[in-house]
C-alpha cells in the first residue's frame, strides 16, 4: 500500500484525475479540488490521461477519474472505454457540456458511476467526487459495500 | 239564139270593102245583129286599123284598089293568127278558094252575099275565135303555172322529187341535186331506189306494188323517216313527205324530202341532255324539286323524294302540299312562312324536320333557287333538299363528344392552355379560367404573356427545346414555376400534334402548387432546424466549457482574497466571456432570419468555409482531418442561408459518416460554365443500390430519431432550385464525395423564377 496524501487537516482525501481538453475548465475544477485537500492530476487528452495512469516507476493509483467525452485525438467515449477495462476498479466520472440522455444510459452500461453536465457548481462536483473517492478508499480497504 | 248573141255582143268587126253601097249595106246588117262594126275602104286603111284595134272579125273583100285582097288577108293573119277574115270576092275560082285557105281564111263568101250566111258564118268565126283565144289564154296560163310551179320546185330549199308510176324519177330540183349529189340528168328516168340504201330497195318497190294492187297507201300522205343514199356513196337521215296523184297520164308520186342530220345531232344531243339530267336527277340522293312561284303546282320531283320522304312521286304531283304535310308541326310554321316569302328572293336556306309515314323523323336541309324568265319575272323554283339526319347525328354525336372532353379537361386537377405559334391562347380548360381569368373570353384570344409571367423570349426557347428534344423524357420533366397573384404555379410544357400539320400548337399544364410550395418550406426550415439542431448542440456544447470557466472562477473569487489571485481569476472570467460571445456571434450569424435573405453574390469557397465552422463545433467531428482547396472561382447569384444549408448539410453528412476518423476535403474549381463544389470524406461509403434513393425524402440510414431524413432531399432541392446539379461518387470502406454544380452564366438573372 502507498503512502497517501493528507491534506493539511490531516483528513485522508484522494486523488483525482481530470482529463478535459479546455483550461477554462480545467483550472477552477483543480482549484476546487485542491482547496478541498484532493490530489488533482491533469489531462489535456484521453492519451495523456492513459499515459499518466500507467506511468511507468509510479503507477499513478487515482481514486476517481472525471472525465469529458467530447475531445479531440481520442474520443472521450474512447477513453472511458479504455478506462473501465483497464482499471475497473477505479471509478469514472463523466463531464460533459451537452446533456444526452442516450449517451448517459449507455455511459451507465459501460459502469461510469455519475455523470456532470457542465457547467457544474462547486458544491456538486465536491459531493460527486467525495463520494466516488471514498467508493474507491472503501474498495481499496477491502471492504465491500 | 241567145247564146249567139252572148258571145257575139259586143264584139268587133272590120269592114274592108271599096264599093260604099255594100260597104254600108253590110255595115247596117252587122250593127244590127249587135256588132261593133268599123268599116274602110282600102286595104292600108284596113292593116292600119288592124294594128290598132284588136277585131274579132274582119270581113274583107278581096278586090281592093290599093292592095292585092291576099296581102291583105295574109298581113291580118300574121299579126293576129287567131283573127277570123272572112273572104268576100265576086270572083270565085277554086284557085283562089284554096289560096285563101292556104292563107288563113276562115271564111269565103261570094258577092252578093247571102246575108244569113253572112250572119251566121261571123257568128261561127268569132265563136272559134272566142275558143281559140280562150285556148291560148288557158294555154298561156298553164304554161306560166307550169312556170311558177317549176320555179318554186326548182328554188325549194327541200328536195322535190317526182316519179311516176313504176317509181322512176321524172322531176328533180335543185335542192334534190345538192342533198344527192346528182345532177339531173343523172336521175331523170332512173329508178327511186338509186336514192336509197340497198336494204331498203325490197321494202320500197313492194310498196309501190302493194299501193297499186290494194290502192292503200302506207307512206303515202304521211312524214316518215328513212335513210338516204348520196352519190359519194355516204348515207343520210332524211324526212320524206309522200304524196300521190293521179292523171289522164297515170299515177305519180310526189316526195319533199329533208335533210334531217342536224336536226338528229339536235334531237340526239336533246336526248341525251335529258338522259344526262334524268341520270342526274333521278340517281342523286337529295331531292331536286322544282315549284311555280306560288308553290301550287309541282313542276318537277327527283327520284330522292321517295327515298326520304317514304311517299311516292306521284302522290306529290298530285297534291303538292303534301310536302309541307309531311314537315314537323314544330317546324311547320317557319317553314311554311319563309317557304311562301324567302324563296322568290332566293335567301331560302332552311332546316327542318319531317315525319315520314311510318314514324321516322328526318332532319332536312332544303335551299331554293328563283329562275327568272327574260323579262326577269320569277317564273319557277327550283330548289334542293338533302336528308341531314346522319350529319345532325354526327353533329350531336361530336358536341357529346365535346362535352364529355370538357367534363374530362374540367375535372383535370391542371389548368391547360393551349397556345398557338403567335403565343395567342386558343384554349383554356375550366381550371385555367379560374386561375387566370373567370371567363374564357378574358384568356382565350390573348396573347400568353399577358396571362402567366412567361417573356415572350424565354416561351420562344421552351418551345424550341421542347421541339428540339426527341423523345418527351417523361423522367426527368422539364418543370419550372411562376407566381401569379401570390400563388405559386408549377407548369410544363407539352406539344400538340395535329393531324392536319398545318398548326403547330404548344400546351401548357399548370398545377397550383402554393400549398405544396409553402409545405415544402416549412419541411426545409423544419430540416434547417433540425440541422440546427445539432448545431445547437455543438453550440451548446461549447458554450458550457466557458460558462464552466466562469462560474468555477466565480466561486473561487468568493473565497480569495489574495488580490494577485483575484485578478487572475477575473481576468479569466473575461477570456471565459469573450469565448461565449465568440460563439453566439458565429451561430447567431448563421441562424440569422431567412425572411431578410436576399439574392446576393455568393463565392463558393466563403461559404463552405463559413459551413465548415459551423459543423466544426458539433460533438462527432472528433479529430477529423480538413483539407481544403479553394480554387478562385466565379461568383453566383443565390440567397446566402439556402447555399449555406446546402453545405452545412453536406459536411455534417460527411462528418457523420467518418465517425470522428478520417479526412474530410473542401474544394471549389471551374468547370465550363459551371462552379463546382466538392466534399469528399473517408467514411463507410453508399452501397451502389441506395445511391439512387438518397435524394428521396425521408430516406436515412440512421437510426430512427437520428436525424430527419430531410437533408440531402433539401440539398437536392436547393440546388436545382439555382438550375444547378449534384452529383454523388461512393464506393463502400473507401468514401463519399459529392460535388455540386451551378451554372454562372444562368445564375445572372434566374429566369425559371420570377420574383413578384
Amino acid at each position: 500500500m502507498e503512502p497517501r496524501m493528507h491534506n493539511a487537516e490531516g483528513e485522508r482525501k484522494g486523488r483525482v484525475l481530470i482529463v478535459d481538453d479546455e483550461a477554462q475548465v480545467r483550472k477552477p475544477i483543480c482549484l476546487y479540488l485542491t482547496k478541498a485537500g484532493y490530489e488533482v492530476v491533469e489531462a489535456e487528452d484521453g492519451s495523456q490521461a492513459i499515459k499518466s495512469l500507467n506511468s511507468a516507476d509510479n503507477p499513478l493509483m487515482v481514486d476517481t477519474i472525471l472525465c469529458d467525452i467530447r475531445m479531440p485525438k481520442i474520443n472521450g467515449t474512447e477513453a472511458v472505454a479504455y478506462f473501465r477495462t483497464q482499471y475497473p476498479g477505479i471509478p469514472v466520472v463523466v463531464l460533459t457540456g451537452y446533456p444526452d440522455v442516450d449517451m448517459a444510459v449507455s455511459l451507465m452500461k459501460q459502469g461510469v458511476v455519475d455523470y456532470l453536465v457542465k457547467p457544474v457548481s462547486k458544491e456538486e462536483l465536491l459531493t460527486v467526487i467525495h463520494r466516488n473517492v471514498n467508493r474507491h478508499t472503501l474498495f481499496a480497504e477491502g471492504f465491500t459495500v | 239564139m241567145t247564146t249567139a248573141t252572148t258571145i257575139t255582143q259586143g264584139s268587133t268587126v272590120l269592114v274592108v270593102e271599096d264599093t260604099q253601097d255594100t260597104r254600108e249595106a253590110l255595115c247596117d246588117l252587122l250593127g244590127h245583129h249587135g256588132y261593133r262594126v268599123d268599116a274602110v275602104q282600102d286595104g292600108l286603111s284596113a292593116l292600119r286599123q288592124a294594128s290598132q284595134i284588136r277585131y274579132d272579125a274582119v270581113v274583107l273583100d278581096m278586090r281592093l284598089p290599093d292592095i292585092d285582097g291576099l296581102s291583105v288577108l295574109k298581113t291580118l293573119v300574121e299579126l293576129d293568127a287567131t283573127l277570123p277574115v272572112i273572104v268576100l270576092t265576086a270572083y270565085v275560082s277554086s284557085e283562089s278558094k284554096i289560096g285563101s285557105f292556104r292563107k288563113g281564111a276562115f271564111a269565103y263568101l261570094p258577092k252578093p252575099y247571102n246575108p244569113e250566111e253572112m250572119t251566121a258564118t261571123l257568128r261561127r268565126a268569132i265563136a272559134v275565135r272566142t275558143l281559140t283565144v280562150n285556148a291560148e289564154h288557158a294555154r298561156l296560163a298553164l304554161r306560166e303555172s307550169e312556170e311558177r310551179f317549176r320555179s318554186v320546185v326548182q328554188s325549194a330549199t327541200d328536195a322535190i322529187v317526182l316519179a311516176d308510176h313504176r317509181g322512176i324519177i321524172i322531176s328533180w330540183n335543185g335542192s334534190a341535186e345538192r342533198l344527192f349529189g346528182y345532177l339531173e340528168e343523172e336521175v331523170l328516168g332512173q329508178p327511186l331506189t338509186m336514192l336509197m340504201p340497198d336494204r331498203y330497195r325490197k321494202a320500197h318497190q313492194g310498196g309501190i306494188q302493194r299501193f297499186h294492187s290494194t290502192g292503200t297507201p302506207h307512206v303515202i300522205g304521211k312524214t316518215v323517216e328513212l335513210c338516204g343514199l348520196r352519190k359519194d356513196g355516204r348515207e343520210f337521215p332524211l324526212e320524206l313527205s309522200l304524196a300521190t296523184w293521179k292523171s289522164a297520164q297515170g299515177t305519180f308520186f310526189s316526195g319533199i324530202i329533208r335533210d334531217i342530220t342536224e336536226r338528229k345531232r339536235a334531237e340526239e344531243a336533246l336526248r341525251e341532255s335529258q338522259e344526262r339530267f334524268s341520270q342526274l336527277a333521278e340517281n342523286i340522293q337529295e331531292v331536286f324539286w322544282m315549284t311555280d312561284p306560288r308553290k301550287t303546282q309541282m313542276l318537277y320531283v327527283s327520284r330522292g323524294y321517295e327515298e326520304i320522304w317514304g311517299r311516292t312521286r306521284e302522290s306529290l304531283y298530285a297534291s303538292p302540299r303534301s310536302w309541307l304535310e309531311a314537315i314537323h308541326p314544330d317546324d311547320l310554321p317557319k317553314v311554311l312562312e319563309s317557304a311562301l316569302t324567302k324563296q322568290v328572293d332566293g335567301d331560302y336556306d332552311e332546316v327542318y324536320r319531317i315525319v315520314r309515314p311510318d314514324g321516322e323523323i328526318r332532319w332536312i336541309q332544303d335551299q331554293a333557287f328563283p329562275i327568272r324568265d327574260e323579262s326577269g319575272t320569277v317564273y319557277r323554283i327550283a330548289g334542293i333538299a338533302a336528308d341531314i339526319t346522319a350529319h345532325k347525328q354526327a353533329q350531336e354525336a361530336l358536341r357529346s363528344a365535346y362535352d364529355k372532353i370538357e367534363t374530362i379537361l374540367a375535372s383535370l386537377p391542371g389548368a391547360i392552355l393551349i397556345v398557338d405559334e403567335s403565343r395567342k391562347v386558343v384554349y383554356a380548360n375550366l381550371l385555367a379560367l379560374t386561375y387566370f381569368g373567370n371567363e374564357p373570353a378574358a384568356i382565350v384570344g390573348r396573347s400568353l404573356c399577358s396571362i402567366v409571367p412567361l417573356t415572350p423570349a424565354h416561351w420562344v426557347r421552351m418551345v424550341e427545346a421542347l421541339r428540339g428534344a426527341p423523345v418527351l423524357d417523361a423522367s426527368q420533366p422539364q418543370e419550372s414555376e411562376f407566381e401569379v397573384q401570390k400563388r405559386v404555379y408549377r407548369y410544363r410544357l407539352f406539344p400538340v400534334t395535329s393531324r392536319n400539320s398545318g398548326s403547330n400548337q404548344t400546351g401548357l399544364i399548370i398545377w397550383d402548387v402554393t400549398e405544396q410550395k409553402h409545405l415544402q418550406e416549412r419541411l426545409v426550415q423544419t430540416e434547417k432546424l433540425a440541422s440546427l439542431g445539432t448545431l445547437v448542440s455543438g453550440v451548446a456544447h461549447e458554450i458550457n466549457n466557458p460558462v464552466q470557466g466562469i462560474m468555477g472562477m466565480a466561486e473561487l473569487l468568493l473565497e480569495e482574497d489574495d488580490r494577485q489571485k483575484v485578478k487572475e481569476y477575473v481576468r479569466d472570467i473575461a477570456a471565459s466571456s469573450a469565448h461565449i460571445a465568440t460563439i453566439v456571434r458565429d451561430f447567431a450569424s448563421y441562424a440569422r432570419a431567412s425572411a431578410r435573405d436576399e439574392m446576393t453574390t455568393i463565392a463558393l469557397g466563403e461559404r463552405m468555409a463559413e459551413a465548415l465552422k459551423m459543423v466544426h463545433r458539433c460533438p462527432q467531428f472528433g479529430r477529423v482531418k480538413v483539407v481544403t482547396a479553394f480554387r478562385p472561382v466565379p461568383t453566383i447569384l443565390a440567397r446566402r442561408t439556402e447555399i449555406d444549408q446546402i453545405f452545412v448539410n453536406l459536411i455534417n453528412n460527411a462528418v457523420q459518416a467518418m465517425e470522428g476518423n478520417g479526412q474530410l476535403t473542401l474544394a471549389t474549381y471551374a468547370d465550363g460554365d459551371t462552379v463546382a463544389a466538392t466534399i469528399t470524406d473517408t467514411g463507410c461509403g453508399i452501397p451502389k443500390s441506395l445511391l439512387s434513393q438518397i435524394f428521396d425524402p425521408f430516406f436515412t440510414t440512421k437510426d430512427p430519431g437520428k436525424g430527419t431524413g430531410l437533408g440531402l432531399s433539401v440539398v437536392h432541392k436547393l440546388v436545382t432550385k439555382y438550375g444547378g446539379t449534384i452529383n454523388v461518387d461512393s464506393e463502400e470502406g473507401i468514401g463519399t464525395t459529392f460535388t455540386v454544380r451551378f451554372p454562372f452564366e444562368a445564375s445572372s438573372g434566374q429566369s425559371t423564377i420570377m420574383e413578384v
